[in-house]
């Protein structure tokens, strides 16, 4: 796909102040190696974003988003000034803590299809120094206001779509700040910027884990993938409110790869190991409520999965035994029998 | 849908449709006051092509089964549908434009556009559209005025039996009768029924 226009703004951190500066801004030709640069980024877009995100409504309910609008503006009339006003939405929530950065804003559309795209992106500011080998000679030059793009702190978001009726009210973006952190780190970009929120929720995202490791769980042949999964049930009140993947929770939690694998192919769909959620310890407990733990001479052990370490003390018999040995103690409160299964 | 409403008690039923194509192209063909089309581009700006209703019992049950369908559902659009005068009875409810929940959708074939409607609506709101609805779509000729009032008092009667339902089951909660607000008082037949139409 081709980029079609683009814009780039200088971006100052100018939040709650009254006066906002005026945005320097230009509308670029795309030559050489910025050119080649941007139209990189341009055509990866789609698979460097990995973060769905939509579009929230109006506080009024109503369907409306003042970001989507003023994208709406510039994807059906690309000029300096429509894109001007995404730079002074970034500039009005831009803190001191994130600094000057420089914005892209680029649109594009495919020649066979009627597919457009609208890629924005942020390069924060950074300082740097600059080699130059002349002869027998090397310039060192020390320079502020460099941006890159490999940054840390690199921010970008793509919107496909053919229609600004019913399409682009979903996007996806990329946010480096992003891995095991607080939710607070995304609410810089996709919150306060692009009035957005993670497209899956919490409660669907957390759900989706839930029941993929429990049905792991159930299905696996493998008792060591076994207790890997169902200690990884008893931690994950550990990480309620952070910004998760299922990729990134098996690193989180360092599941073996065998696990990995397993707790993948549970999914409905391959992608799901990518998806950002915020996780909801509250929605996990509804469907991993208990952990249960079958010995061989018939005992079966069971407790609240977050509870079942502190409720039942574990040791090994002997070294080499492959035996072990469970402790708890407590008052009685209820006897019963149940039915085999 | 019935998934994540599971355990929410007063759900009289859960049912979708898609659009019935001569329906659509009604919608589709609508004119707006100054004679206009009212869509330019209707198979991606019509957003009820596929449509799902829930109906409770009270209209207390209204907000929690929003907050539960929100809960996993994003929306792009929420309304209480109202007629547009406090003088005025007619069509009651409450209405969501949601995603499609990700589980469902094909993503080499993503449907267009991505959203769906959702009507949350009492068990006399329901009655109320649905014998409504039928009669619009009758070939009666000219509907006059006398008609319209009629079909207002209907309203006002449903809304009125609306009222006194949600005073009654505070009354029976505020009573101490726990099986009223757990739900557990409901005869065995009031079940969740999921429907296709």
């Amino acid at each position: 796909m081709k980029i079609l226009s683009a814009f780039s703004f200088l971006v100052h951190p100018s939040k709650h102040e009254e006066e906002q500066p005026a945005i320097g801004g230009t509308e670029l030709t795309l030559e050489g190696g910025l050119g080649f640069m941007l139209s990189s980024a341009f055509t990866k877009a789609s698979a460097e974003c990995n973060i769905e995100i939509a579009f929230q409504m109006a506080l009024d309910g109503s369907q409306q988003n003042p970001v989507r609008n003023a994208l709406i503006t510039v994807v059906k009339n690309p000029n300096l000034e429509n894109a001007r006003v995404l730079a002074r939405k970034l500039q009005a929530v831009t803190t001191h803590r994130s600094g000057l950065g420089l914005l892209f804003v680029l649109i594009g559309k495919d020649k066979e299809s009627d597919q457009i795209r609208c890629y924005v992106a942020r390069f924060p500011a950074d300082s740097g120094i600059v080699a130059e080998e002349k002869a027998e000679q090397l310039e060192i030059e020390f320079i502020e206001q460099v941006f890159m793009k490999s940054a840390k702190s690199y921010k970008a978001v793509v919107y496909e779509g053919e229609s600004t009726d019913a399409d682009f009210w979903e996007g996806k973006a990329v946010d480096k700040q992003i891995s095991n952190s607080a939710v607070a780190i995304s609410g810089y970009w996709i919150r306060e910027f692009l009035q957005s929120d993670f497209k899956t929720t919490p409660a669907n995202g957390t759900r989706r884990f839930a029941l993929a490791l429990r049905d792991t769980i159930q299905s696996s042949t493998d008792l060591e993938v076994k207790e890997e999964l169902t200690a990884l049930a008893s931690l994950a009140k550990n990480i309620n409110n952070k910004v998760v993947s299922i990729e990134n929770l098996g690193d989180r939690f360092g599941l073996s790869g065998k696990a990995l694998d397993e707790l993948h192919a549970a999914l409905k769909k391959p992608s799901y190991r990518f998806t950002k959620f915020t996780f909801s310890a509250a929605e996990f407990r509804k469907h991993v409520r208990y952990r249960q733990t079958q010995l061989d001479n018939g005992a079966t052990l069971s407790a609240p999965a977050d509870k079942f370490d502190e409720c039942f003390q574990k040791s090994e018999v002997a070294v080499g035994a492959n035996q072990v040995e469970y402790r708890t103690r407590g008052r009685v409160v209820n006897e019963g029998l149940r039915k085999g299964k | 849908m019935v998934e994540r409403l599971h355990g929410l008690p007063r759900i009289d039923r859960i049912s979708a449709r898609a659009k019935a194509p001569d329906r659509f192209v009604v919608k589709a063909a609508k004119l707006t006051e100054c004679g206009q089309r009212k869509y330019s581009d209707p198979l991606n700006q019509i957003q009820d092509q596929v449509g799902a209703r829930i109906v409770c019992f009270f209209l207390q049950d209204v907000p929690v089964i929003s907050n539960r369908i929100l809960e996993y559902l994003r929306p792009i659009e929420e309304r209480d549908v109202v007629p547009d005068s406090r003088y005025k009875f007619g069509y009651f409810g409450k209405h969501y434009v949601l995603f499609y929940p990700d589980d469902i959708i094909d993503d080499s074939n993503k449907p267009k556009p991505n959203v769906f409607e959702l009507q949350i609506k009492t068990l006399f709101q329901h009655a109320w559209s649905e014998a409504d609805h039928d009669l619009r779509y009758k070939p009666m000729g000219v509907m006059d005025e006398h008609f319209e009032r009629r079909v207002a008092f209907t309203s006002a009667q449903a809304w009125g039996a609306d009222q006194i339902f949600r005073e009654l089951f505070e009354e029976a909660v505020s009573n101490g009768d726990e099986r009223i607000e757990s739900g557990t008082a409901v005869a065995p037949t009031h079940r969740i029924k999921p429907t296709l139409a």
